[in-house]
């Protein structure tokens, strides 16, 4: 028998990647051929953080071998004043002669290119032509540091740079300058500025609003994934979104928020970021919203202008007498018939536009994904537009507990919500104010009703998570065919042949045998769903209650995995159900189901886990059973 | 796309290989290429893949062909490798090298993970001269560099990633 093959080098580049650095570390002794890779990988990936015991170590090793670091993350802490030397120090060689002291500096972005460190200038860049992705993280500094660093990295793919919350002086924050990173970093495709200790350049954005007439279309920028901070979508007037022209690649827009209080700022423009990416990144994908951001995805229909005279005579008035009263609702200025009147032509006007689809203008034509975080601001409308016009829209998710009322669809907000106040609090109003507070009057939150007529519409998805938005029966069925028939109907969804997750909540009263049946054989017809759960359901597992209904259509073949199966099953069912479950569902691997505590003759007993143990239980297909919530 | 569709591969010798498709969904060079191209019925050469690796790799996929979280269930790098997979890794080294290539070259994750630990699992916990008997390796390095390295390793930049 021949000797072992040698390991090939390209295979050993492969194993260490899931290697611990103390074993990277004996394979550098291995051979040299090992030294070469080990070396690779551990110098490939660094993390600067002054408060490290080696840090000191670890700067002069990383310095030698700069031409391998693909990723640094520069953590700066109080230290900072040392960690930045170093950085400077391993990048270009540099080290200051005497300590740089960052407080010697005015953050007053005036007096800022005439700062000394920011006219260090360092024109051929660093020597690592692999640094593909730069980190940084830091609280409460003179920022002129990270520039110096930063802007002369020009080989980045990725960006990451966080201003979390120190709680240091409000007025420091960090100056994004988003024109130079996109011209200063030509192959960037991800992006990421979060932490609300930054702000964007007022005077910049304007100037480039002007001169991008004259110089007519702006070469695209490649960059596709892009997370932000709602601060960005806080700006007042001009809207600060000219760069976002350059963006047609965009594929991915994140919006954080982790500063809470967004009252005073953020609430005054919520239609601006949604126009403008509608309007230059027609590529965008996916939209994830993890914070309170008030964000509208589409424009309502405006009124025509002779509908707006009563709103352009309204404002007349108000400006001529107080300002400070133009709060006035003002739906009340107008007469009982009128008001009457101009729901009914909004109405109409809204819904035929909402429903004759795509021919209105694009929306968002590839989106596909959408998330959303508390306090987002998707109304009726917008989740409607959805449903009508992103036809390749495969995964929604909606995060957020959903206003449970019984208003009827056609019902429209009486008074404008908070924040048109604060729109006209923040500025002269102009008619154009006026215009998009009518809109602002018409949205409303949805309710399961928009769901259902959503989901009516929407044929496309795959991935549905509504958590904390509750189906009741009559959220479920059919009005018109069921008022025909005399019996209930539940309103089929486009969905079936196409979703494969979905977790709802469905509260159904136990009074109701017949509406249980209903609605597990409504579930039975989505024939290729492979997750179900059911978080908090009212929804009753067991025969009687018609649970059998789920084999209507091809689930059997297709589902996967039942989690938190309602705990509303009696005693005697449980086993049965199981069994049932495991000899109908072929593919059925994870159960999970809520927790019971079972008090028999008096006794608290574990049924479930008694149940657990039986033989026949642990011998069917099902591999994993588990207890949720325990 | 019908879930019972077959798709024709050929390996590197040009032997043929019909499987189903959604074993071959499992590797996600095959599965992108499916589906940004569709099922053209024509044999989709694989120059980098023997034909003994090729039928190694498609057990592997077809043992797991049914699991749910097939790319999500080797996250936990901790994790105990199962009963079948160890079976299956129990082969020679070239062999080894051989799928750990295939797998990379393919994209199929999991088969990455479980091939590449079985190989770190032989570096975890020892010494550079039971690595190199391990592997069959002669020790290149001149008694001075090795010296050095040993030097730079004592100081430690022990804090890397």
């Amino acid at each position: 028998m021949s000797a072992p093959r040698l390991i090939p080098a390209e295979v050993i580049a492969l194993i260490f990647t899931t290697l611990a650095p103390k074993d990277l570390y004996r394979c550098m002794l291995v051979s040299r051929l090992w030294h070469e890779v080990a070396e690779a990988r551990l110098y490939s990936n660094v993390t600067l953080n002054s408060s490290f015991q080696s840090h000191d170590l670890l700067v002069q090793a990383v310095k030698t071998r700069k031409c391998l670091l693909r990723r640094v993350e520069w953590i700066s802490n109080n230290d900072h004043r040392v960690l930045t030397a170093d950085l400077l120090d391993i990048l270009f060689d540099y080290r200051p002669d005497e300590p740089i002291d960052p407080f010697r500096f005015s953050n007053d972005n005036e007096t800022k290119t005439t700062s000394p460190l920011a006219q260090l200038v360092f024109p051929h860049g660093p020597d690592c032509p692999a640094l593909m992705h730069f980190s940084f993280s830091g609280g409460n500094e003179r920022w002129q540091f990270l520039d110096s660093v930063l802007y002369s990295l020009t080989t980045l793919t990725t960006l990451n740079l966080a201003f979390p919350d120190d709680g240091g002086a409000i007025e420091r924050l960090y100056l994004v300058d988003m024109e130079r990173i996109l011209t200063t970093f030509p192959r960037l495709k991800e992006l990421s500025i979060v932490g609300w200790r930054h702000f964007y350049p007022r005077k910049a954005a304007v100037a480039l609003e002007g001169r991008d007439e004259t110089t007519g279309p702006r070469v695209q920028h490649c960059l596709e994934s892009f997370t932000f901070d709602a601060a960005l979508g806080c700006s007042q007037e001009p809207p600060q979104f000219g760069f976002f022209r350059r963006l047609g690649n965009l594929k991915k827009v994140t919006i954080m928020s982790e500063y809470f209080d967004y009252e005073n700022s953020c609430s005054r423009r919520p239609w601006a970021l949604g126009r403008t990416l509608r309007q230059y990144c027609p590529k965008l994908e996916s939209i994830d919203v993890k914070g309170s951001v008030e964000f509208w995805l589409f424009d309502l229909p405006i009124l025509p202008s002779d509908q707006i005279r009563h709103i352009t005579a309204l404002v007349e008035e108000t400006l001529s007498t107080n300002q400070s009263d133009f709060s006035v609702d003002l739906e009340q200025e107008m007469t009982g018939e009128d008001e009457a009147r101009l729901i009914k032509q909004l109405q109409e006007q809204e819904v035929g536009e909402l429903l004759k689809g795509r021919t209105a203008e694009p929306f968002f034509p590839q989106l596909k994904t959408l998330l959303l975080g508390k306090d987002h601001w998707l109304s009726a409308q917008d989740l409607l537009s959805l449903g009508v016009q992103a036809q390749f829209l495969t995964r929604l998710e909606v995060r957020f507990p959903v206003v449970q009322s019984s208003r009827p669809w056609d019902v429209y907000e009486r008074r404008a919500p908070a924040a048109a106040m604060r729109a006209t609090h923040s500025s002269i109003p102009t008619i154009d104010t006026l215009v998009e507070n009518r809109r602002l009057q018409k949205r409303r939150p949805f309710t399961t009703r928009d769901l259902k007529l959503f989901l009516q519409l929407c044929s496309s998805l795959r991935f549905l998570s509504l958590t904390g938005c509750s189906f009741s029966f009559e959220d479920l069925i059919d009005t018109s065919t069921t008022a025909t028939t005399g019996t209930p109907v539940i309103q089929r969804w486009a969905c079936e042949e196409t979703l494969e997750t979905l977790d709802v909540i469905f509260n159904i009263p136990a009074t109701n045998p017949e509406a249980h049946r209903l609605v597990w054989k409504h579930l039975g017809r989505f024939s290729r769903l492979r997750s179900l759960t059911l978080s908090q359901s009212v929804l009753i597992p067991s025969f009687q209650y018609g649970v059998d209904g789920l084999l209507e259509g091809q689930m059997g073949k297709s589902l996967e995995e039942i989690r938190q199966l309602p705990e509303w099953w009696k005693e005697q069912d449980r086993r049965q159900l199981m069994l049932w479950f495991a000899r109908n569902f072929a593919r059925l691997r994870i159960l999970g189901m809520k927790h019971i505590d079972d008090v028999v003759d008096g006794q608290r007993r574990d049924t479930l886990s008694e149940f657990l143990d039986d033989e026949e239980v642990k011998q069917c297909s099902i591999r994993h059973v588990f207890i949720e919530d325990k | 796309m019908s879930a019972h569709s077959q798709i024709l591969l050929t390996s590197s010798e040009g032997t043929e290989f019909i499987i189903d498709r959604d074993i071959a969904d499992k590797s996600m060079l095959l599965k992108c290429m499916l589906e940004d191209i569709g099922e053209i019925g024509q044999a989709v050469p694989l120059p980098n893949v023997s034909g003994p690796i090729l039928t190694k790799v498609i057990e592997y996929c077809t043992h797991h062909r049914d699991d749910p979280n097939f790319l999500s269930a080797n996250d936990d790098v901790a994790a105990e490798i199962d009963e079948w997979d160890l079976e299956y890794c129990k082969v020679d080294q070239g062999t080894l090298y051989e799928l750990i290539l295939a797998a990379n070259y393919l994209d199929i994750k999991p088969l990455m993970d479980l091939t590449c630990k079985t190989v770190a699992n032989m570096i975890k916990a020892k010494s550079p001269e039971e690595i190199r008997k391990t592997f069959n390796i002669t020790n290149d390095f001149t008694p001075e560099e090795e010296d050095q390295v040993r030097r730079e390793n004592g100081k430690g930049s022990r804090r890397l990633s």
